[in-house]
């Protein structure tokens, strides 16, 4: 029996025409409105008049995975200059506008997207569309600018990556498993494309891929829908779409495409600060949407996810632990995914033995990990971390957005709660087996004592 | 457009009172005080349980105890061994946690509504009967010392975590609440149970956000959790603050292997009314250096000399006691360029404010506040902060108005006040080799061995 059956009931909502939906029964209390442009734009308005506050959400569909040799970092270093100006709103008026009329702001770059986002009182909102809109058509790429944001992003790189074990571990883990594929370079880029790339390198980047039909804008707050649609047509109508678009993304994509190496099985030591070592332990998992996707997420939560999770209960909390922590996650991207397990070790332990015990515990947990309960519980916890971040606009305008942009469709996420609703034992038994074997797997850790 | 503005928070305001006059009931229950914030927006549940004390009453070598007995309450009670607790919780998604700081403490319960009941019977039991078995508890130390033994891989946390110590000095709020490695090896289940036992008989306060529904856990609190007796009066932290060993005329200098990168932090301690009695204006001289994107120290230091990703500027204060600093990072090429960029930004906003500045600051603080209102969670959080402060939860829908009547010259001497670079500690974490471009630079330098802060 499911804890959560009668929740499902709540969610569902009545479709219109207008694809707009609104949720019944008190539970999901956001009202949602789809529109396509005939430029390709796709606008998402949610009404939610408890504060008059709006979250903008602007997510372009380009990330790492587009970049080509040398351009490595180009969607994070558009990140950076999207903020220093464009035709209209010129150097530092974006920043002024949006913080001086009282909002925040901020963006963010994956492998797969580029999420601009801004919070601001609702009497903002046609400048905030206009704002977006000018940059989206005329981003200007300020020479002195891009200049000076290159060493801002090299100092973010050194904060992230550089001087922190964890991150090194993390390019080195995404490296290993994506190796020669589209998800195989650093989404901050690598120093030297960072050094050396041009102006005219970023700007022919970003006419290719900042076009309105390579975005879905998610507006959240005290809005009025159809005066919200208005203003995003008039602002954002006569922006032209960029034509070949799906023939450059597949293009760019071509190059390395995909797949990833079945036959792994090896170990990697890096060099690093950590008294005690700190490791990875990577198979290459699915692509966002598949069922078997759906699988490993529950199944990655099953083995590390909670202190009374497998892994937790036999190297932390058993008689003789070995780590400090341990986790488990399987992260899903557009096209591929990886399912890893990571954790620092205790002092006086031996890696080599761990090592070992750990790849045979995951063996092992294909047969003993797997019950009703830790599967109910599973569900449970998915089903509270959902409700969590819907507690703001933008955490409402994140949520949809997302899964406009990976599913199309929006309200994605009631089918999500059915799939993971029937995923059986048997299904996990049969993934755990099918892709956690050691011999597809990389070990990755850190320590002060590898050479 | 400032008009719009003016008028959007008269209409904040106006909603802000309106959301608290309708959704906040304060209730009784015995002699408990207890905060309902009414949300049925989704089905879901916090109760966060105040109790007015932190780490202060410590005993100096049980640095930790408070923390480590709050976390430690899932290893076992008479009834139940550590696995059969910890299954119950997250079998129903259940998220829990401790929050000890020095002058209070907080446990938070979060989950599905309809698991409210058996999850606050379960705390309930955890509060009266834990155990914290040696076994267990022997594991539980050993991860926490392994924690602080690989912070050293975590330059901005170890960083942090050394500022704090060195600026509070000479002060009862100078030693970190998570305990050191040597305080920790000290703890044992009878300081534990000690521990607890004192907490159960401190002055407590329960805050619910939730629909109706979560307030039939009155008799689970009445009857298992035994909170409404025994209250024990308001705690008085009669410690005061002093500043006098701040050494303000060197920089602390702690290496770590490998940098490339320094650590900086710049700062010092707030005295009781420096922390409490001005805070509006306080807020605003933290924010106006450095909250948000267009602050002036963001704008010289990142945008116009790219020396960094990210700076700030915070102050805040608790009951007794607060803090203020600027905490930023850079190359190790520029650390001394950075230094003067900060020092010159401070500078000049004491001189004088430019009028344009200050009033996008101004417009800038107020929405913000606004923003950080609308997640019902925040929201009551942010009373709990007023309550233990001992302030009015008018102090919410007041403070535009009191904003709004602070001028550039009394701005800008709190910013001589709070921030004024002579008055300041400043540490940097980062290469061995800043010492010799330090030096160079001018400043004396003090080392200090990180392992001296685990």
């Amino acid at each position: 029996m499911l804890k959560y059956s009668f929740l499902i009931i709540l969610l569902v909502a009545c479709s219109t025409t207008k694809e707009s939906s609104k949720s019944t029964q008190g539970e999901i209390q956001f009202e949602a409105t789809k529109k396509v442009f005939d430029n390709g734009l796709t606008a998402i308005i949610v009404e939610n008049k408890k504060l008059p506050v709006f979250s903008y959400h602007t997510f372009y569909k380009v990330g790492g995975k587009f970049e080509t040799p040398g351009i490595t970092g180009a969607s994070h270093f558009l990140e950076h200059m999207m903020f220093k100006g464009a035709k209209k709103y010129k150097m530092g008026e974006f920043d002024k506008l949006v913080e001086g009329n009282g909002g925040t702001n901020n963006a963010y770059t994956t492998n797969d997207l580029t999420v601009y986002y801004e919070d601001l009182p609702n009497a903002y909102l046609e400048t905030m569309i206009d704002i977006e809109a000018d940059r989206m058509e005329n981003l200007t790429l300020d020479k002195a600018a891009f200049q000076s944001e290159k060493a801002v992003v090299l100092e973010e790189r050194r904060m992230r990556y550089e001087n922190s074990d964890r991150g090194k571990l993390y390019l080195s883990m995404m490296k290993e498993i994506f190796k020669g594929t589209a998800y195989g370079t650093s989404v901050i880029g690598k120093i030297k494309d960072l050094n050396s790339v041009t102006r005219d390198q970023i700007y022919a980047y970003f006419k290719k891929y900042y076009s309105p039909n390579n975005a879905v804008i998610v507006i959240a707050g005290d809005v009025d829908t159809d005066e919200t649609l208005d203003i995003l047509e008039d602002k954002f109508g006569d922006i032209k779409p960029f034509k070949d678009l799906e023939k450059t993304k597949s293009e760019a994509i071509k190059l390395k495409g995909f797949k990833v190496k079945e036959k792994l099985g090896y170990d990697v030591e890096l060099k690093g600060q950590s008294p005690d070592p700190m490791f990875m332990l990577a198979y290459p998992s699915e692509k966002i949407g598949s069922r078997e996707g759906f699988v490993l997420d529950i199944l990655s939560s099953i083995l590390g996810s909670g202190a009374t999770s497998y892994l937790s209960e036999r190297f932390v909390l058993g008689k003789n632990p070995t780590v400090a922590n341990i986790s488990a996650a399987n992260y899903t991207l557009q096209d591929a995914g990886v399912f890893f397990v990571m954790g620092q070790m205790l002092s006086k332990k031996n890696l080599k033995s761990f090592k070992r015990n750990l790849r045979r515990n995951i063996v092992k947990s294909c047969k003993d990990a797997i019950t009703s309960r830790s599967i109910d519980k599973v569900k449970n916890q998915f089903l509270v971390s959902m409700f969590s971040g819907l507690d703001s606009n933008a955490g409402i305008a994140k949520f949809l957005g997302n899964r406009e942009v990976y599913f199309d469709d929006y309200n994605f996420y009631k089918k999500e709660l059915d799939i993971y609703q029937s995923i059986t034992k048997e299904e996990l038994q049969s993934a755990c087996d099918k892709y956690l074997r050691p011999s597809r797997s990389v070990f990755l850790s850190i320590w002060s004592k590898h050479k | 457009m400032y008009k719009i503005l003016i008028a959007i928070f008269i209409v904040s305001n106006f909603a802000l009172a309106n959301f608290v006059e309708t959704n906040v009931k304060e209730l009784k229950w015995g002699e408990l005080d207890v905060v309902w914030v009414k949300d049925s927006k989704y089905p879901t549940y916090d109760i966060v349980v105040y109790f007015d004390d932190g780490a202060l009453t410590e005993q100096e070598n049980d640095l930790g105890s408070t923390q480590f007995m709050f976390d430690e309450l899932t290893s076992g009670t008479n009834r139940y061994n550590q696995k059969q607790i910890l299954s119950s919780l997250e079998f129903y998604g259940t998220n829990f946690s401790a929050n000890v700081t020095h002058e209070f403490s907080t446990y938070s319960l979060s989950g599905l509504v309809k698991d409210l009941s058996p999850n606050l019977k379960m705390v309930c039991h955890l509060f009266n009967n834990a155990s914290f078995p040696n076994s267990e508890l022997k594991k539980s130390k050993r991860r926490a010392v392994a924690g602080l033994k690989n912070l050293v891989t975590n330059h901005q946390a170890l960083a942090n975590r050394v500022f704090r110590e060195l600026s509070l000095r000479g002060t009862p709020y100078s030693k970190p609440v998570s305990g050191t490695i040597k305080t920790i090896k000290n703890l044992n289940s009878k300081k534990l149970s000690s521990r607890l036992a004192y907490f159960n008989q401190v002055k407590k306060k329960i805050y619910i956000r939730g629909p109706k529904s979560v307030l039939d856990i009155k008799s689970t609190i009445v009857n298992d959790c035994k909170w409404t007796k025994n209250i024990g009066a308001q705690k008085t932290v009669a410690k005061k603050t002093k500043t006098k060993s701040l050494d303000t005329k060197s920089v602390y200098l702690v290496s770590v292997p490998s940098a490339n990168q320094a650590q900086i932090r710049i700062g010092k301690v707030l005295t009781a009314n420096e922390a409490t009695e001005d805070q509006v204006r306080l807020s605003f001289a933290s924010k106006y250096l450095g909250g948000g994107f267009t602050s002036r120290l963001m704008q010289e230091v990142r945008v116009k000399k790219g020396l960094t990703y990210s700076i700030g500027a915070y102050a805040s204060g608790q009951r007794n006691y607060g803090r203020s600093g600027i905490s930023t990072f850079t190359k190790n090429q520029t650390l001394v360029e950075t230094l003067n960029v900060i020092k010159g930004t401070i500078d000049s906003n004491i001189k004088s404010i430019p009028n344009d500045l200050f009033n996008h600051s101004l417009r800038y603080i107020k929405g913000n506040y606004l923003l950080g209102m609308e997640s019902t969670s925040d929201f009551m959080n942010t009373l709990l902060y007023l309550d233990h402060q001992g302030r009015p939860y008018s102090d919410i829908y007041d403070f535009t108005e009191k904003i709004s009547a602070i001028s550039t010259k009394s701005l800008s001497e709190k910013i001589k006040e709070i921030y004024d670079f002579k008055s300041q500690m400043v540490l940097v974490l980062g290469s061995s080799k800043l010492r010799s471009q330090l030096k160079k630079a001018g400043y004396k330098v003090k080392r200090v061995s990180y392992k001296e802060f685990l």
